[in-house]
């Protein structure tokens, strides 16, 4: 195996849970999250030796998933029906634009379902800006430039955001 | 905001799913590469080629059917193409399909998108009805219901348009794809099996090599969902990959599954290899 692949190799099995736990949070559901991965993986390869020499790997690899996940969002097969053998939770990438509620059969606590239902509720690119801001630490000038936007869209759209997922959960006793 | 993080966190409390092996995600970033370096090479003489075949080539005109519904028939003359579709002249590269002489590039991008959509719904077998308007209200939120659009990808081109399909209380969506000079194509092969299948196709399985009455040799494949298959039918030109796909409904607006499919593999694979896709 040559060095660039065992490299790759060892960054996959160090960063791709993560990644994916990241991508889950974008789209609620496994089987998409594992595609997003591996579509930021490959891209990865790809562009490794560039990527490797003058950025910063996390940071390529954060802002792949995200513009994947985007990019999935803008395709047909958005409201195609989920995979099988994926944990059935919350599939809302199987729905419209609109974000709608998701159906099908749920696992888990009901707490969680609320929730996954909660976050779906929200639109792709708000909960992106959640994602990236609240979950991964990123800051708004870095958000921004991941979403190709400006700082102040990051801030108006991590407000409704928050105001979305709050309004979502605002009957749940929890999360008041 | 601690709290929105304790959200994630709750989400994420379930138990997930065997991650994909290094060993596997390194065997496809292994191909994408590979197929980049073959398509880079393809992509240039397929540029010579259609720019001979545009001086060459006439103008095309593609049939519109902007009414939105399609021929309510027999259903039972089953998921066929339309013959009078089907028997289209070989491949042509005009390069401005239904465009006028003073379009802009833009212009003609999103009118051949349209004729897509055009030709995708007069494509359809009798017996099924698409929806009259774009988008909807569904339960949920408003929803798309058909679509065309162009975008630059990764330097080429790639062109969109897709419809919801419905018989009865069933519903499909049929898209088409047409890419052309991106990371999305698919090499040209004698045997299209032995190849990959598109990016986007999570699995690929029961591949058939389907000679269209073009004379393209497609691939068609599906990935097996939850509730039904998505059909893939690819036809591979040099610098240009066109897919034809049918997929089952999400349940938003609580149809079934289309059975039979609106396209047998014949039919998707006559779809995908319309000479008039070609941009």
């Amino acid at each position: 195996m040559a060095a660039h692949d065992a490299e790759f190799t060892e960054y996959y099995a160090t960063r791709a849970a993560s990644v994916r736990s990241t991508a889950y949070l974008l789209c609620g559901d496994w089987h998409t999250a594992e595609d997003l991965v591996q579509t930021t993986f490959t891209k990865l390869y790809l562009a490794w030796d560039r990527v490797h020499a003058h950025e910063r790997m996390d940071a390529y690899v954060r802002k792949t998933v995200i513009r994947a996940f985007i990019d999935l969002r803008r395709r047909p097969w958005r409201r195609e029906v989920p995979s099988t053998g994926q944990t059935a939770t919350g599939e809302w990438t199987t729905v419209s634009a609109g974000g709608a509620v998701p159906s099908g059969p749920e696992t888990g606590t009901e707490d969680r379902v609320v929730l996954l239902r909660a976050l779906a509720a929200v639109p792709p690119r708000q909960r992106a800006v959640l994602v990236l801001r609240y979950w991964e630490d990123v800051s708004e000038a870095a958000t921004a430039e991941i979403l190709n936007c400006s700082t102040g869209t990051v801030k108006s759209q991590a407000a409704r955001g928050l105001a979305n997922l709050r309004a979502q959960l605002s009957h749940v006793e929890a999360f008041r | 905001m601690t709290d929105v993080k304790q959200i994630f966190q709750r989400v994420l409390d379930t138990p997930a799913p065997p991650l994909t092996p290094a060993v596997t995600t390194l065997a496809v970033a292994r191909r994408a590469r590979q197929r980049r370096r073959t398509l880079t090479i393809a992509a240039s003489c397929g540029a010579a080629a259609i720019a001979v075949a545009a001086v060459l080539a006439g103008p095309v005109m593609l049939r519109s059917n902007a009414g939105g519904v399609v021929d309510v028939g027999d259903p039972s003359i089953g998921p066929t193409v339309n013959p009078t579709v089907a028997t289209q002249p070989p491949p042509t590269t005009d390069p401005t399909p239904t465009g006028t002489a003073t379009a802009s590039p833009d212009d003609q991008a999103a009118q051949h998108a349209q004729a897509m959509l055009d030709l995708l719904i007069a494509s359809l077998p009798s017996g099924y009805t698409v929806p009259e308007t774009d988008t909807a209200t569904c339960p949920g939120g408003p929803c798309q219901l058909r679509f065309a659009e162009a975008s630059p990808l990764d330097g080429g081109m790639y062109y969109l348009a897709g419809t919801d399909v419905y018989r009865g209380d069933a519903g499909s969506v049929v898209s088409l794809d047409v890419y052309v000079g991106t990371s999305e194509l698919l090499p040209v092969l004698d045997h299209p099996c032995d190849g990959p299948a598109v990016r986007h196709q999570s699995s690929d399985e029961g591949c058939q090599e389907i000679t269209t009455s073009t004379g393209a040799v497609a691939r068609v494949s599906y990935a097996p969902k939850t509730a039904g298959r998505i059909y893939y039918a690819s036809v591979a030109y040099p610098g240009i990959t066109v897919v034809a796909r049918e997929a089952p409904l999400g349940g938003m607006l609580q149809l079934s599954v289309m059975d039979p499919p609106v396209f047998d593999p014949q039919g998707l694979a006559e779809l995908a290899a319309l000479p008039e896709l070609l941009p």
